[in-house]
């Protein structure tokens, strides 16, 4: 089994017996001192038009720390990881474009607390029609985004 | 509340939150990181661990529906040796990032425990509540079948590597 060669012969992995182990660091596994927590509020539409979104009795909550909408974050830019044509916002506050797209972020001193006051956010959405099949797409009847000419 | 269970065959107690999951009991309370949260709906199995020697998702779970049970995490699935389905995993290439290996390995474990010679279709049975998005699922089933072979005192199988060469 063992080898002085990487070719021609069963090389073993050494980060493997870590992995398997459960003795490995995730970056989930790393606690650093005062910590918090981030949790967002996604819609439940495919696409719609957000209208309201209200966070007085999240921001109420005991342990909530800062919550952030489109407005807070827009001077940052769109998502540093962009894939597709047109930018996408960090936090959209304008049209939803699909289910679970973020309209907010929560921070707070902890995952639970966080996502108490994720339920504790009001968001009236005007739900509009989605496009939810590929060949229905293909025929631009609907654009999913206006700034573009086509969705293909 | 309280909760006092046994996790890895020690004795412990912990004030939680009657909402507290399992895994986070024992990722964060009681530091045992090995255990993974993927999808924390239970579709993924990266969260399994055994209890009372079952295989159970501790994201599904509260931390005070353990209350009394026996735990065994990844961390002491062989207390510092390696399980056979854990060499299993390394000599038959059953992992890449990692991630899903503790609950894949939970699971198989908690499998062959009850039967150790399991078909193909049985294997795959058996870990169709984990899920993998590395390697695909063809080495985890060789490593399984490696395990399997190694607790019934046989020699697994060569592996395919070494007989299409």
């Amino acid at each position: 089994m063992s080898t002085t060669s990487a070719l021609g012969g069963v090389v073993r992995r050494r980060e493997d017996p870590a992995l398997i182990q459960g003795k490995a660091r995730y970056v989930d596994d790393i606690k650093v001192r005062g910590e918090t927590s981030a949790a967002f509020v996604r819609s439940p539409f495919a696409h719609a038009k957000v209208l309201s979104i209200d966070t007085s009795e999240a921001e109420a909550m005991d342990g909530v720390i800062a919550i952030f909408t489109a407005s807070d974050v827009e001077h940052m830019g769109p998502l540093a990881a962009q894939v597709a044509i047109v930018p996408r916002p960090l936090l959209n506050g304008d049209v939803v474009r699909h289910v679970g797209e973020a309209v907010a972020m929560v921070v707070a001193t902890d995952r639970y607390v966080a996502q108490d006051a994720v339920d504790a956010i009001f968001v009236e959405y005007e739900p509009l029609e989605a496009i939810v099949d590929l060949k229905d797409a293909a025929t631009d009847r609907l654009l999913v985004h206006d700034s573009t000419e086509s969705n293909t | 509340m309280e909760v006092s269970l046994t996790v890895n065959g020690r004795n412990v107690s912990s004030d939680v939150e009657p909402r507290t999951l399992l895994v986070h009991l024992l990722r964060e309370d009681l530091d045992l990181t090995g255990t993974h949260v993927g999808c924390e709906s239970g579709y993924c199995g990266a969260c399994t661990v055994h209890l009372d020697g079952k295989p159970v998702k501790s994201c599904t779970m509260l931390a005070v529906q353990a209350e009394g049970a026996d735990i065994t995490t990844i961390e002491g699935l062989a207390n510092g040796e390696l399980h056979a389905v854990q060499e299993g995993f390394w000599e038959r290439h059953g992992l890449q990032c990692g991630y899903c290996t503790p609950g894949m390995i939970m699971s198989a474990a908690g499998m062959l425990a009850e039967n150790d010679s399991p078909s193909e279709g049985e294997i795959k049975h058996g870990i169709e509540g984990n899920l993998c998005r590395c390697t695909g699922y063809h080495n985890i089933v060789k490593a399984i079948e490696y395990a399997a072979a190694k607790m019934r005192g046989d020699e697994p199988a060569e592996p395919e590597w070494e007989v299409s060469s």
